[in-house]
């Protein structure tokens, strides 16, 4: 029988964390669907982990490893890497858009002050 | 056939003035893309006689060219001619970036074609050279200063060639108007280094240069 630790709590919360914030950013509209997608994959994990001690332990077994901290530190670089590739993305596409805002703002200013004088 | 210069300005208040003054001659109308200016740039380029296009915030001297070749575009000119507003471009070579832009679509100003690429630091000339070297092999083009902002664009090309990125938006644009094949076409400017004002060229810059510049050119080559 596993047991369950202060570390299955913490997953708990976290996962029910991420699984809340995902849902108000796109009910308050200022997410798009895709958001809450990943919010629900990694709160959803998170949770797993948090009802199933034993979950790394299929996950090593699963993966051939020896040890379940070794699937843990897989597991924990995958959802890492996900998270970061899709943020720098994110971070990328607000840039472009704000640049193009920018670029648009000048613009009508320049063309509303020729059409004052 | 008309002809607007386009001036980005960041913080060059002590300078754009007498640009304007000498590059207004030479073309119909002068515009100075403020990019978020501290400095009161805009005051002085509108006491100047230039129409003025203010960026909300600094965006970079990619963003506020690309301000500026819209501005062409969406006002029916033949031709851009791009200038520096820190005084190295001299606006007296203008009329022959033009004369040689009648049967070219892209004309640029280059510092190699004379000695005033030697006032400039080793590393600066060594990582100009170098990805001027990459843009010639991967374009199949000859150019020699494929960074220099002093140049004269077709608009009918600028609209197939608008850069996409605020960074190193001259190598995009030169690699990018090279592999669609438009004639491209080199003029001996003397470009002296900036004795006013602060250099846009930092260390951050010098640092992340080389990075910026891969970025460019891969995205110009594997994704176009």
């Amino acid at each position: 029988m596993a047991e369950y630790t202060a570390v299955n709590l913490v997953a708990g919360v976290v996962g029910m964390g991420f699984l809340g914030t995902g849902y108000v950013l796109v009910r308050r509209e200022r997410e798009a669907l895709g958001l809450f997608a990943l919010s629900v994959v990694v709160g959803a994990g998170l949770l797993f982990v948090a009802v199933t001690p034993d979950s790394f332990d299929y996950i090593a077994t699963f993966l051939g490893l020896e040890f379940k901290t070794h699937a843990i530190l897989v597991v924990a670089n995958l959802v890492l890497f996900a998270l970061v590739t899709y943020l720098l993305y994110r971070i990328g596409r607000l840039y472009d858009r704000l640049s193009r805002l920018n670029e648009e703002v000048g613009l009508l200013k320049a063309e509303f002050e020729d059409g004052e004088e | 056939m008309r002809t607007v210069a386009v001036i980005p300005a960041y913080n060059e208040a002590d300078t754009v003035g007498s640009v304007i003054d000498g590059t207004a001659g030479h073309v119909d109308e002068v515009v100075v893309v403020d990019d978020g200016s501290t400095d009161g740039t805009p005051a002085v380029a509108r006491d100047h006689g230039a129409t003025v296009v203010e960026h909300t915030f600094n965006t970079g001297v990619g963003g506020a060219v690309r301000t500026g070749y819209r501005y062409a575009i969406e006002h029916g000119y033949d031709f851009v001619v791009q200038v520096d507003a820190d005084g190295q471009h001299g606006p007296g070579q203008i009329p022959d970036l033009l004369a040689a832009a009648e049967d070219c679509d892209m004309v640029v100003g280059s510092r190699y074609r004379n000695e005033s690429i030697e006032e400039y630091p080793f590393v600066r000339r060594a990582g100009i050279r170098f990805f001027t070297g990459v843009v010639n092999a991967l374009g199949g083009v000859d150019v020699t200063d494929v960074t220099s902002g002093f140049r004269v664009y077709r608009v009918s090309m600028l609209r197939n060639i608008l850069h996409k990125r605020d960074a190193h938006w001259a190598v995009e644009q030169t690699l990018d108007a090279a592999r669609q094949g438009y004639r491209i076409r080199e003029v001996s400017v003397e470009m002296p280094t900036r004795d006013t004002g602060e250099s846009q060229f930092d260390l951050g810059t010098f640092l992340l240069y080389p990075l910026r510049m891969t970025d460019v050119v891969l995205r110009v080559v594997l994704f176009r």
